[in-house]
């Protein structure tokens, strides 16, 4: 009975309805143009921004590529045959080990001979110079340079390389000339990786006996899924090292997908807010327009027009005009957001790892989060003005809007701007540089950091002294940290040498607590637990002294830190093995090792292959300031005075984990030359300097990047926040024109007027204020607290609070001026006309 | 049979103390092809009695029959398309839509319905209303008395069972009333067209087959 084919007439009426209303559709193409360039811009800016963080802290050999295969020729060759690659490049390494020149100490530098695809694909461009094409020559990067001082091309640099001789490995100095400089695309890790490229005829020339498998396949997949942001690298690399029978794989650290997703999530609430602002606008001007019509609508019911054919009408108008805005829209927003990440990425440090995001992805989101923003206000609108009877609709008065999102938006701008500007501007520079330096400067050896690739190298005794002789050091104190050999982790594809751990034997309440802390951990196994009955901890010695400096940097649980009880050589500190924090609540007390308790701890000696008993008071119970503890003493189990740990193990001074330099002026640039020269000396590339003077200069280029990105993300924010403030308030007078008309035809004159609009906006912003200050005081103390910051600065909290009164009353009062004097543009008796 | 039929109709607006009863038990019979002129004076309930009459608002009780069928067993969209084929509206402002051109404008009930005009009746239509010259005129071209007999058209050309007139010479001089009034006599009379108006001028009334009194919500006579 109903089915009849009216579409035509529909249509007919919708480019009608479309065309008489030029203004409106002009008006509606540009709020779904202005909302799509902002959701465009935002996501092209946004996935630049989680591209080039995710580039920069996952930055690894290779960043180009998604991972490598270990092989030798014949697997390289089957792995370009497959369809999943996109490319792979052969890297040969050319030496057993990293290299041993003295001046890389502490940064792992190996020596690779790679195809030439792979400096095109893995963003390695010349600074100068040329690449490598004869065996003598060596391709270094800009960072390495710096470091070495060697900015000339030709100049000449010895390595120290590791060569196979008849099964036997041999470290021998080979002469090769620079021939070209290339741009460090692994900048951030510079300070603890290098890479230096020759050419393939050097293995042929001096190393010939290197294995031919033990080669890298640098990997780019054709078949990852963009939406999972890159966790499935290790799925499909293993598919395909099972495919072309490679030895193993080696990819970066992939976050999981959900870890990876929480870094996606503020970029989806940036979305989220402009999507809601796009909302309130489209909805504002489409029902400004839409009440315009309602009378209409009801005539047109009158007269026998559906429901259905009313939406059906205004849909076609709204898609068409979306298309074209939303088209627009996409091409200004990519634009936009293409120029604008890249020039605020430019001035921080993540520079180097700009990426510019895929385009179809962006596409995919501009038009999913667009269109969902232009159905959402219209048809929302569009179903309640259809569902008026004739009769309703033409009695029909617009409301006034519902301000609680606005209020909710304008307060979400201010918080992230108190947020940011907390954070950024009350970055305490020396604050950080002291959280992670305990005296001018150190040399640390990187086994206290993580596994070494080549056998363990101990600080010798002649830089302790040299170091003593210093005229600037006042005075060194040295950290021993126990290790037990052998430290040999050996798997099919790699070898590595343990971090400092020792061998305890598991008896009486230590077997206690670790059993129950070994039946609680799960599936994170953090537990070393050995099958001759022994258990690896971090065993620290230090001199007594120290415990007062190294206190700021732990929290104590139990008991107290007193100097002379712990120098007398019978007490020490205790900390549980459980450094993830997973198994607390989930042990029994009395299972639990408490201050007080004396312990019978069997250490285990590897040279006298003896075990060293020792009946040992807990005198406090220790555990890590943060999950990023700083200090000698962070992840140490069992901290004891020096004097005790040089009469357990009798190889001491071959367990020196850190000398720390104490000295009694700040160190200088020159000063920490001399204590690298010293380090040069000491040929041994497994060791560190730390210093303050070099922290202070990292964290002074981090503080201006967090500044510039958290203005940027407060200005966006506050961009929005204030739109959706101007636009409530516009539409809200407009909703109220008619009892405004009124008033003004009674007498209300025009200072009265803009005092009633000034105090409606006022309104607004004080109860935003009140959330601001609520919420902003809340986060900001918890982002503060976080240890990438230095704390909650509660005098810049209320000045940056003021500054937002101050901004929120200015902008009062433009908004009511304008106001103001739009309504007054013609006079009463006009406008009164006009209603009737 | 009545084409048109109310029985016990009641309207009532707000409650308690601030009960106003627009409609209060109203029982109306036309037959068809009769022209009923419904007089009173404002406020006495007539426009909501048309408003019952049309579908365009339920009734607080009581039912309305429109050639045999209850509106108010109908939804909204049945009553939207029932209203298309089976009752003509014409309003005192006309209502027109402003974007379409006359000719557009009276099929334009019949293209909603997704029909076929039928132009042999639609030439009799605008060639009696004497709007042959005007049909490529939008609306705002034409003056009062052409924009009504506009409406009268469109009211004219789905055949309807019956056509509600709302005060429709109300913003019209007495001239032009005079005209439209007399077309709309001259029609209800060549198509055999029931036609119930709504007046508050006994002069007009005078013209209809049957007047009807109402006030205070109730029929008088």
């Amino acid at each position: 009975m109903f089915k009849n084919n009216n579409r035509k007439i529909v249509k007919k009426l919708a480019v009608k309805n479309m065309k008489a209303n030029r203004n409106r559709s002009l008006v509606m193409v540009t709020a779904v143009f202005l909302t799509t360039v902002l959701i465009s811009a935002i996501l092209t800016a946004g996935f630049s921004f989680i591209t080039t963080m995710y580039e920069f802290s996952e930055a690894a050999p290779g960043p180009g590529a998604d991972g490598a295969l270990i092989g030798g020729k014949a697997t390289y060759k089957k792995v370009v045959l497959q369809e999943q690659v996109e490319w792979a490049d052969f890297v040969r390494k050319c030496s057993m080990t990293s290299l041993h020149n003295d001046e890389f100490a502490g940064v792992q530098t190996e020596l690779l001979a790679p195809d030439k695809g792979f400096y095109t694909h893995n963003y390695i461009s010349l600074a100068k110079g040329n690449f490598p094409q004869e065996h003598t020559q060596i391709l270094i990067s800009d960072t390495l340079a710096q470091k070495l001082g060697l900015q000339e091309l030709g100049a000449e640099l010895p390595l120290q390389v590791v060569v196979l001789q008849d099964g036997k490995e041999l470290e021998t100095e080979i002469p090769m000339k620079v021939c070209g400089i290339y741009k460090n695309p692994l900048a951030n890790i510079s300070s603890i990786y290098e890479e230096i490229y020759t050419a393939r005829g050097f293995i042929d020339t001096y190393n010939p006996q290197l294995s031919k498998n033990q080669n890298l396949i640098y990997v780019k997949l054709n078949n990852l899924n963009p939406f999972l942001l890159k966790s499935d690298v290790y799925n499909e690399l293993s598919d395909l090292s099972e495919l072309v029978d490679a030895d193993s794989i080696q990819t970066r650290y992939y976050m999981e997908f959900a870890y990876s997703f929480t870094l996606v999530l503020p970029l989806l609430f940036f979305v989220l807010l402009i999507m809601m602002s796009g909302y309130f606008l489209i909805h504002n001007v489409f029902s400004i327009s839409l009440a315009s019509d309602i009378r209409w609508f009801g005539m047109m019911k009158t007269i026998g027009t559906s429901k259905k054919q009313l939406r059906s009408m205004y849909m076609k108008q709204i898609r068409f005009l979306a298309c074209i805005g939303i088209f627009l829209g996409i091409l200004a927003g990519y634009g936009i957001g293409l120029l604008l990440a890249p020039e605020v990425i430019r001035m921080t440090d993540y520079y180097l790892y700009y990426k510019e995001p895929d385009l179809w992805l962006i596409l995919c989101f501009t038009v999913l989060f667009s269109w969902l923003t232009v159905w959402i206000s219209c048809s929302w609108t569009l179903r309640k003005a259809a569902s008026y009877s004739p009769i309703e609709a033409t009695r029909f008065i617009p409301r006034n809007k519902n301000k609680v999102f606005t209020v909710i938006s304008f307060a979400l701008s201010g918080i992230i701007f108190l947020m940011v500007c907390n954070v950024a501007f009350g970055y305490q520079v020396e604050k950080m540089v002291n959280r992670h330096n305990q005296d001018e400067a150190g040399i640390v050896h990187t086994a206290g950091f993580w596994d070494l690739n080549e056998p363990y190298k101990p600080i010798s005794k002649e830089i302790t002294s040299a170091i003593e002789k210093l005229p600037f050091v006042e005075s060194i104190d040295i950290i021993y940290r126990a290790k037990t050999m052998p430290d040999l982790i050996e798997t099919v594809s790699q070898r590595t040498y343990e971090t400092f751990l020792a061998e305890v034997k598991l008896e009486g309440k230590l077997k206690e607590e670790i059993e129950a802390i070994a039946q609680a951990q799960g599936s994170h196994n953090f537990v070393q637990l050995l099958p001759n009955g022994n258990v690896k901890l971090e065993i620290i010695g230090l001199p007594a002294r120290r415990l007062e400096q190294e206190s700021a940097y732990i929290k104590v649980q139990e008991g107290q830190l007193d100097t002379d009880t712990f120098k007398s050589g019978s007490y020490i500190l205790y900390q549980d093995v459980d450094y993830l924090d997973v198994t607390d609540k989930q042990i029994d007390q009395s299972k639990r090792i408490h201050a007080g308790d004396v312990l019978d701890l069997s250490f285990y000696d590897d040279v006298t292959e003896t075990y060293q008993t020792k009946q040992l008071t807990v005198m406090t119970v220790i555990t890590r300031m943060d999950n990023y503890g700083t200090g000698n003493i962070r992840y140490g189990n069992i901290v004891m005075p020096d004097t005790l740990f040089q009469s357990i193990y009798p190889n001491y001074e071959e367990r020196i984990s850190s000398i720390q330099i104490i000295s009694k002026e700040s160190l200088n640039g020159q000063q920490i030359k001399e204590l690298t020269g010293l380090l040069e000396k000491e040929h041994n590339v497994q060791l560190r300097i730390i210093s303050r003077h070099e922290d202070r200069d990292y964290y002074t280029h981090q503080k201006t990047a967090i500044t510039i990105l958290g203005l940027f993300l407060a200005l966006v924010l506050g961009i929005i926040g204030v739109s959706n403030m101007v636009n409530t308030l516009i539409t809200d007078t407009l909703a109220q024109k008619k009892t405004i008309l009124i008033f003004q035809a009674v007498g209300m004159t025009k200072k009265q007027l803009w005092r009633f609009l000034f105090k409606n906006s006022l309104r607004l912003c004080i109860i935003s204020g009140g959330i601001m200050l609520a919420a902003g005081s809340y986060l900001t103390v918890t982002v503060a607290s976080s240890s990438m910051f230095t704390g909650f600065n509660p005098t810049l909290f209320g000045l940056n609070f003021l500054l937002l009164l101050c901004f929120m009353a200015v902008l009062c009062v433009i908004i009511s001026s304008i106001i103001n004097r739009q309504l007054n543009k013609k006079s009463v008796v006009e406008r009164l006309r006009a209603f009737e | 049979m009545s084409i048109l039929k109310t029985n016990e109709l009641k309207k009532y607006y707000g409650t308690d103390s601030n009960l106003v009863k627009a409609l209060d038990g109203v029982d109306l019979n036309v037959e068809p092809g009769e022209f009923v002129a419904i007089v009173g004076t404002s406020g006495s309930g007539k426009s909501t009695l048309l408003h019952m009459l049309g579908g365009l608002d339920s009734p607080t009780s009581g039912s309305v029959e429109v050639s045999g069928k209850e509106l108010s067993k109908m939804n909204d969209d049945q009553l939207t398309i029932f209203r298309r084929r089976n009752i003509g509206f014409i309003f005192q402002n006309y209502n027109l839509v402003p974007i379409l051109n006359v000719y557009e404008n009276i099929v334009l009930p019949i293209e909603l319905d997704g029909e076929k005009p039928d132009k042999n009746f639609i030439d009799k239509v605008v060639k009696m209303l004497g709007l042959t010259e005007k049909l490529n005129n939008l609306p705002n071209n034409l003056s009062g008395g052409q924009q009504q007999r506009v409406a009268i058209a469109r009211a004219l050309v789905t055949k309807p069972a019956i056509i509600l007139a709302d005060e429709p010479t109300g913003n019209l001089d007495s001239k032009t009333s005079q005209e439209v009034l007399g077309l709309l006599k001259m029609t209800s009379q060549q198509f055999h067209q029931t036609i119930v108006m709504i007046t508050h001028n006994n002069v007009i009334a005078q013209l209809a087959d049957r007047i009807v009194r109402i006030e205070d919500g109730r029929i008088v006579v």
